[in-house]
């Protein structure tokens, strides 16, 4: 049986949670360890500035794909209460064809 | 750049910027990795609608964002690994000198770095001796604390650079995957494999260090000089894959340094020498059976090669402003491009199985010439120009007006005709691939239309070109006046442009008597004709560049007039090539104040936006001249209308009489037109297309697509350009004149009454509907009517015919 819209996109939404959750664990701060490795280098600071920039970024991406989650599960959702009201539409047009309402 | 001093790079721990190194690099492999998830995470075929929209959009943003964001830290790996390697390298050096210099009996102090013997000095002569050594000493650890900060520098700037988060890639998480396989392989490793897989170049060039950058370009010119080792054959598929490398990598400007570097000038000329000869082009009348013909595919890879190498080519000289520069990692010295002039000048030797075992010869001008279609660095523009033309116009000096394309090499000897029959050594030869091989395409023996095609590529370097000496005693002896002689009068109007064809036999003009055996095209005219619109149509609001546009206007009007003319023959006269009077028909539509103020200015004065200083008389022939084109017709007339509403609405601006600002317009108008008119019944323009069309009889009309055109043309002084009139304008004013065409039995020849009465009536209702669109009564919009008329008149007559 081919597989219905919402439940495509729940699997879609599904992957991407997994992409935010997993990213989280791959973010690239030691970076700032640059600033220990070279005391008194031009690197130093920038390193340091650098890991707070890329914290931010990286934590934003994952942020920003939760949404991006949060989005696809309410179309999902919305997908499955229009199918409710049309299935209900379809019920009482039928009864009322063949005289049971 | 920080200071660093012993004790700091002493203090530093190379080993851990390798091992954040490898964490990075880890951090990257689990972000590439998550592209399964993110291709999945878009799996939603049946879904339809404008959330589908949005949610696609989104995802794209996301992936495309993610993808930078790996790249980045690609690049610091990068630049981590190279500082780990160069810091390490530094301290052993500074540890190598502090030992040496103490084992020796010499102490360094770290605080300062000097150096000073421990053994007092037996006499004057030992503590010189001692001073050098300890001179030596110091020099060593001086260079290598300098080698630590140049690495702390390039790694401070990666980051930096990461900081600010402009990088910007193409491609997906996979392509990025492929640096991570790449990264503990050997510079020559990363090079080689990249330059085999050039798809991953949109995605992983910026990230790439510069010594892997450096190998890039060094392993590109190892490939491309295979080309000419005779035993290797070079087939299309070939051919392709180079131009893939090169379509990567080749426009970086490290990799384009490394490139250039490593061939050399000669070099460079010596691969395009063996490029241009890999195959004969299709019209040669050899009938050598082992000769490599062309194919479709094998032309299109050639000239992509060709212009490949220019574009490396520009990218390794954009760096240079100046002469004396030294070379750095991202540019050639100036040095170099010096000695790409120099070689220009020397014949380089063809010869291949195919052809005649005398061997002809060809300049090296000749063999840059295909790569500068595709050059915009200025420096390289500029000075390949004019050692260019140095070169053609002191050789035509010497040899009686030949230049130097023009004539056949042979052994090194011009070669006469006669023997020319004989040979068929060139024939079929074909230079320059880059525009294609019919027989209108230029053949590339006169190298100075690629030039003026590069140029095209940068109005400044077009600018300065054409703004450039030429030594006085080039100039022709019968000119009017006795200014210096220009750049622009010599390609204009003496040059002899030869037809630049395969069939090198026929480029030998002078010495054939046949005209039917002479094809004009092609030939490079054309191509300085776009340098001349690319120079002088440009909206720069520096006044020094403005100052050199105006010099160039100058040069053009001056050149193309500076002979008497006799106006019993003007018809049969060519100011100006034809093939050059739509393309200045332009630029004098483009620089419309200029016209116009021309005539309002009077007899040489410094007039309009550029300071230009026409002879008025002169002009007018000029423009009757241009007139006898039909395109230069419109557009010169186009403009000239625009120009004097543009000009009335300036000046009616808070002035109460509009009479004079009238009549000084119409007439400077009249002039124009009444040139333009001349030089069509000369040029014997037909009348336009719809000159059957019935005479428009209705004044509201007509009145009305006056207002229209009126209101289009923007009031208020631009004190920066000229107007720049829309192709909407112009259509507005072309369907005006022709409701304002005087009905006439539909013959095609130009009707000057018609056109003279025609354009009256124009002028008056132009000027009379400028004034009603300003404000002004009917009345008074009426009187300028008839102002307009006499103004109009006067300039008309006095225009007509040549002075």
């Amino acid at each position: 049986m081919p597989e219905v819209v919402p439940d495509q996109i729940r699997a879609a939404a599904k992957k991407m949670k997994t992409a935010a959750d997993e990213s989280r664990t791959h973010k690239p701060d030691e970076i700032g360890d640059v600033a220990t490795a070279m005391p008194n280098s031009e690197s130093a600071k920038h390193a340091t500035t650098l890991s707070t920039t890329w914290t931010k970024r990286f934590t934003g991406w994952s942020k920003r794909v939760d949404d991006h989650v949060t989005g696809l599960n309410k179309s999902a959702e919305d997908w499955d209460e229009t199918d409710a009201a049309t299935r209900a539409r379809n019920e009482k047009m039928a009864r009322i064809g063949d005289g049971t309402y | 750049m920080a200071e660093i001093t012993i004790k700091v790079l002493q203090s530093w721990k190379p080993e851990s910027l390798t091992s954040i190194s490898d964490k990075l690099n880890l951090d990257r492999k689990g972000l590439v990795d998550l592209q399964d998830e993110l291709t999945d995470g878009a799996d939603y075929d049946g879904w339809i609608g404008a959330d589908h929209y949005s949610a696609q959009k989104a995802h794209t943003l996301l992936e495309d964002d993610l993808v930078d964001y790996v790249a980045e830290i690609a690049k610091v790996i990068g630049a981590l690994d190279t500082a780990a390697t160069e810091i390490t390298s530094a301290q052993t050096s500074l540890e190598n000198a502090i030992s040496t210099a103490e084992s020796n009996g010499y102490k360094v102090n770290r605080a300062t770095g000097t150096v000073t013997s421990t053994e007092p000095a037996e006499d004057t002569a030992d503590a010189i001796h001692q001073q050098k050594v300890a001179g030596n000493y110091a020099d060593l650890i001086t260079s290598a604390l300098e080698s630590a900060a140049t690495a702390d520098s390039d790694l401070a700037a990666a980051l930096k650079s990461a900081n600010s988060g402009d990088i910007d890639v193409d491609g997906t998480l996979a392509d990025q995957d492929a640096l991570v396989a790449l990264r503990n392989k050997t510079p020559e490793e990363q090079a080689a494999y990249l330059l085999d897989h050039p798809e991953y170049g949109k995605s992983v060039l910026e990230t790439l260090p510069p010594g892997v950058r450096q190998e890039i370009g060094d392993q590109l010119a190892e490939r491309s000089e295979m080309i000419t080792d005779g035993d290797e054959v070079f087939t299309p598929e070939r051919l392709e894959a180079l131009n893939e490398a090169f379509d990567a990598y080749g426009q970086d400007p490290v990799v384009a340094t490394a490139f250039a570097e490593k061939l050399g000038p000669k070099g460079l000329l010596e691969l395009n020498r063996e490029v241009a000869s890999l195959a004969q082009d299709d019209d040669h009348r050899d009938t050598d059976p082992d000769a490599v013909r062309i194919t479709p595919e094998m032309a299109r890879q050639l000239g992509n090669l060709q212009t490949n190498l220019g574009e490396t080519l520009s990218s390794a000289t954009a760096g240079l402003t100046g002469d004396d520069q030294e070379g750095t990692r991202s540019r050639v010295s100036s040095e170099w491009v010096q000695q790409l002039r120099e070689e220009g000048e020397k014949k380089y030797t063809l010869d291949g199985e195919y052809r005649d075992t005398r061997g002809n010869q060809v300049y090296g001008y000749q063999l840059l010439g295909p790569l500068l279609h595709s050059v915009d660095s200025h420096y390289l523009l500029t000075e390949v120009g004019d050692g260019m033309l140095e070169f053609e116009t002191t050789f035509a000096h010497e040899n009686g007006g030949h230049l130097p394309w023009n004539i056949r090499m042979v052994d090194g000897e011009p070669a006469s005709v006669t023997r020319l029959t004989s040979s068929f050594a060139t024939e079929g030869l074909r230079l320059d691939w880059t525009q294609g091989y019919d027989d209108k395409d230029a053949a590339g023996f006169d190298p100075m239309g690629a030039l003026m095609d590069g140029l095209s590529n940068n109005p400044q370097a077009s600018r300065d070109f054409l703004n450039g000496e030429l030594p006085s005693e080039l100039a022709p002896k019968d000119t009017l006046d006795g200014k210096p002689y220009s750049r622009v009068d010599y390609l204009m109007t003496d040059r002899h442009w030869m037809t630049d064809l395969t069939d090198h036999y026929m480029n030998n003009t002078d010495d054939i008597a046949d005209g039917e055996r002479l094809p004009k095209e092609p030939n490079g005219l054309e191509r300085f004709a776009d340098a001349l619109q690319v120079a002088t149509m440009d909206d720069t609001v520096d006044p020094e560049e403005r100052k050199q546009i105006g010099n160039i206007l100058d040069n053009v009007v001056d050149s193309a007039t500076d002979k008497p003319v006799d106006p019993d023959d003007f018809k049969h006269l060519d100011l100006v090539n034809p093939s050059l009077r739509d393309d200045l028909g332009e630029i004098f539509a483009y620089h419309s104040e200029t016209t116009h103020e021309t005539f309002v200015g009077g007899d040489n004065a410094d007039v309009g936006p550029y300071g230009t200083n026409f002879d008025e008389g002169r002009f007018r022939n000029l423009l009757a001249d241009l007139g006898k084109d039909e395109h230069a017709n419109d557009v010169l007339r186009t403009a000239a209308y625009t120009e004097a509403v543009h000009q009335m609405k300036i000046d009616l601006e808070g002035t109460p009489d509009p009479a004079t600002a009238t009549k000084v317009h119409s007439e400077a108008m009249g002039q124009i037109l009444g040139s333009m008119d001349y030089g069509a019944q000369m040029g014997e323009i037909g009348n336009t297309q719809d000159s059957d069309k019935a005479h428009n009889d209705d004044v509201a009309q007509k009145a009305g697509l006056a207002k229209d055109v009126v209101g289009l043309i923007p009031t208020g002084k631009n004190p920066i350009t000229g107007i720049i009139f829309d192709k909407g304008t112009e259509a507005l004013i072309d369907n005006w004149e022709k409701s304002n065409q005087v009905d006439h039995t539909g013959s095609a020849e130009f009707d000057a009454q018609a056109q003279y009465n025609g354009r009256k009536l124009m002028a008056e209702s132009l000027f009379e509907q400028t004034l009603l669109d300003m404000g002004y009564s009917e009345n008074e919009a009426h009187a300028a009517a008839a102002d307009a008329a006499i103004g109009y008149t006067s300039g008309y007559d006095s225009a007509r015919g040549p002075k």
